[in-house]
């Protein structure tokens, strides 16, 4: 069997270059992406910490770039995966756009700030570039279950709780991956209670916040009422948004069980999910649907939301799949950031901490 | 043996207390032309003013079968009389006095430092917090008190923080108004080694709750016990056990007080 055949036609697959080599790239994309080898190859990767970007270059048989020119330089690139820290989204989804790649995969949070965000959104529409978010739980099976069932049977939601209980990463990381270079990364700063509450939202909120949106009424905005951390991490907050009572709930703790819900209560119906831990590749959430005696079961799949957001990635490119809603992303992003600000206002006001 | 305690009911007590009397035959037995020792009383709206109805009709001993968040002007006017006539009120509640939740009170020996309730069902916002409080109070959670509310009109989320063994604990209650699904309330108690689940469903069938600990050392299934909240605060009584995990009467009409105070 010739290699084409294994792996795909090398002129069908689509040609990756990767920003970042940290821990979610080691963990999740690469292993997706290997997965996934007889649509994507994996070129180019380029971080800032060159080593690492060499270690796993060299892991995947790629190219380890020097710069991050030289990563967009590449003309075989087809698409990037944007998987920096969130203060470089913006610059870096800029700069790839401006190289001509024909399509992004940005990790979430999209940007840093609602001006960076406006100018991604902005020069995406401009250049026709398919600009896919790396939100995870929107292109898990189970949320796709959901919306189906949304189209065909009515659910008005009067409460949303998102509720995360997960151990620490390390545990998921020591599960899903050798890291190809472990370093102890220095953490000297100084964390305010509202810096940490703004990590909390847009690095674990942010993973079902998308998904909250979409359940409520058409630009529904946020009202945050009350926020405050948890011990030994964690944070509670209360919200509301047209009229929809909003529970967000984390807790990181030290015993071994993840649960991970989204669960809209309506009048008549409730629509429970409950996903897998994001590091570990252990398939898709399952949705359960709940109206007057009758119960409808998603069973969880073999594919993940990584999965097949890179599949969507790939589709967009072979003109199978429409391209993503940027202005979606920017409405996600906009609600993301408003319930972080006001959560960090609250606490920077005296709210409990 | 004792012979039987015989029993009467307040106009609208349903066909499911006769049930349940039927099924402790040895310990109760419907009134007929005797005194009853025991008059049920149907806990949905208008309880206090049947209760009070029937201590002024000169029952011994009242049995509140599942009590709403009734008018608290008429809780506290039954509160009064019974200081008054020294009435033996007993509350049964199809959440706070299920049967698992004395085993699993017993469990929460871990630092549980936050507790989140989640319920739906058929009921008002008001009476869905109450049964929270109350599972609360089965649990030993004391000392609560407010930190935040945000009331719309089908769904509540409250903040409080209480005293749980060994200090203090956030407390989360989440209630949403439904007829879509089947009433239930879910508490989960969240401490840094350890989470412990109790689901509850309504008091009227022998339906058991579900319970369980996860530890380091794994998973923790407590027992299932097949009998309805209200049977075993029967059985209770039979015994002469008045005092429920929740607290009794009184306990409940404060809680009742509080509950009221967060919607005003």
């Amino acid at each position: 069997m010739s290699k084409s055949t294994q792996h795909g036609a090398a002129a069908d697959r689509v040609n990756v270059g990767i920003i970042g080599a940290g821990l979610v790239v080691q963990s999740i994309h690469i292993p997706v992406l290997q997965r996934l080898s007889d649509t994507f190859a994996v070129r180019c990767v380029w971080d800032v910490d060159h080593e690492r970007s060499a270690a796993l270059a060299a892991q995947l048989h790629a190219a380890a770039a020097s710069s991050l020119e030289q990563l967009l330089s590449d003309e075989s690139i087809d698409a990037v995966a944007i998987c920096s820290p969130a203060a470089f989204h913006a610059e870096h989804a800029l700069a790839a756009m401006r190289a001509g790649k024909r399509a992004l995969l940005v990790e979430k949070p999209l940007c840093g700030t609602l001006a960076e965000v406006e100018a991604v959104a902005a020069m995406a529409a401009e250049t026709g570039t398919a600009l896919v978010m790396g939100s995870m739980h929107l292109y898990d099976p189970a949320w796709r279950e959901a919306t189906r069932l949304r189209g065909e049977r009515t659910l008005v939601p009067r409460s949303i709780s998102s509720n995360i209980v997960l151990p620490p990463n390390a545990r998921f990381e020591q599960w899903a991956f050798e890291a190809s270079e472990q370093k102890k990364h220095a953490t000297g700063s100084a964390w305010t209670a509202a810096s940490l509450m703004r990590i909390a939202i847009m690095e674990l909120a942010i993973h079902d916040l998308p998904l909250v949106r979409r359940l409520l009424p058409e630009d529904a905005v946020p009202r945050v009422t009350f926020a405050r951390l948890l011990e030994p991490f964690g944070y509670a907050l209360t919200a509301e948004a047209g009229g929809v009572v909003l529970d967000l709930f984390c807790s990181i703790n030290s015993h071994w069980q993840p649960t991970w819900t989204l669960e809209a209560t309506g009048a008549n119906a409730q629509l429970q999910i409950s996903f897998t831990p994001s590091f570990v590749h252990a398939g898709s959430g399952v949705a359960t649907w709940r109206e007057r005696g009758l119960t409808i079961d998603k069973d969880p799949e073999r594919d993940n939301g990584y999965v097949h957001e890179w599949r969507h990635l790939a589709h967009v490119l072979k003109g199978e799949e429409p391209r993503p809603d940027v202005h979606e992303f920017r409405r996600d992003y906009r609600f993301a950031f408003a319930v972080a600000e006001q959560a960090c206002e609250f606490l920077a006001s005296g709210g409990v901490q | 043996m004792n012979s039987p305690m015989t029993v009467d009911f307040s106009p609208g007590a349903t066909d499911l207390a006769r049930g349940l009397i039927a099924s402790l035959a040895r310990s109760f037995r419907i009134a007929e032309h005797d005194r009853a020792d025991i008059t049920i009383v149907d806990g949905s709206t208008g309880w206090a003013t049947r209760a009070l109805a029937a201590i002024d009709a000169g029952a011994a001993r009242l049995f509140i079968m599942e009590p709403v968040l009734d008018d608290i002007q008429a809780l506290r006017n039954l509160t009064d009389r019974i200081d008054r006539t020294k009435t033996q009120v007993v509350v049964s509640e199809g959440y706070a006095d299920n049967p698992a939740l004395s085993g699993f009170r017993q469990s929460l020996t871990h630092d549980f430092r936050v507790v989140v309730l989640r319920g739906w069902g058929e009921y008002t916002l008001r009476t869905l917090v109450l049964m929270q409080v109350r599972i609360l109070r089965a649990i030993g959670v004391h000392a609560v008190e407010l930190v935040d509310v945000l009331a719309g009109t089908d769904a509540a989320l409250v903040t409080a923080q209480g005293q749980l063994i060994h200090g203090k604990t956030v407390l989360r209650l989440g209630a949403t108004r439904t007829s879509g699904v089947p009433a239930q309330q879910i508490l989960v108690a969240h401490a840094g080694d350890a989470s412990a689940r109790i689901d509850l469903f309504e008091g009227v069938t022998a339906r058991p709750a579900q319970a369980n600990l996860v530890t380091a050392a794994g998973r923790h299934s407590l027992p299932t016990v097949y009998e309805s909240a209200h049977r075993a605060r029967l059985r209770q009584l039979a015994e002469g056990q008045t005092h429920g995990l929740a607290g009794g009467v009184l306990q409940f009409v404060d809680d009742a007080e509080w509950v009221m105070s967060l919607f005003r």
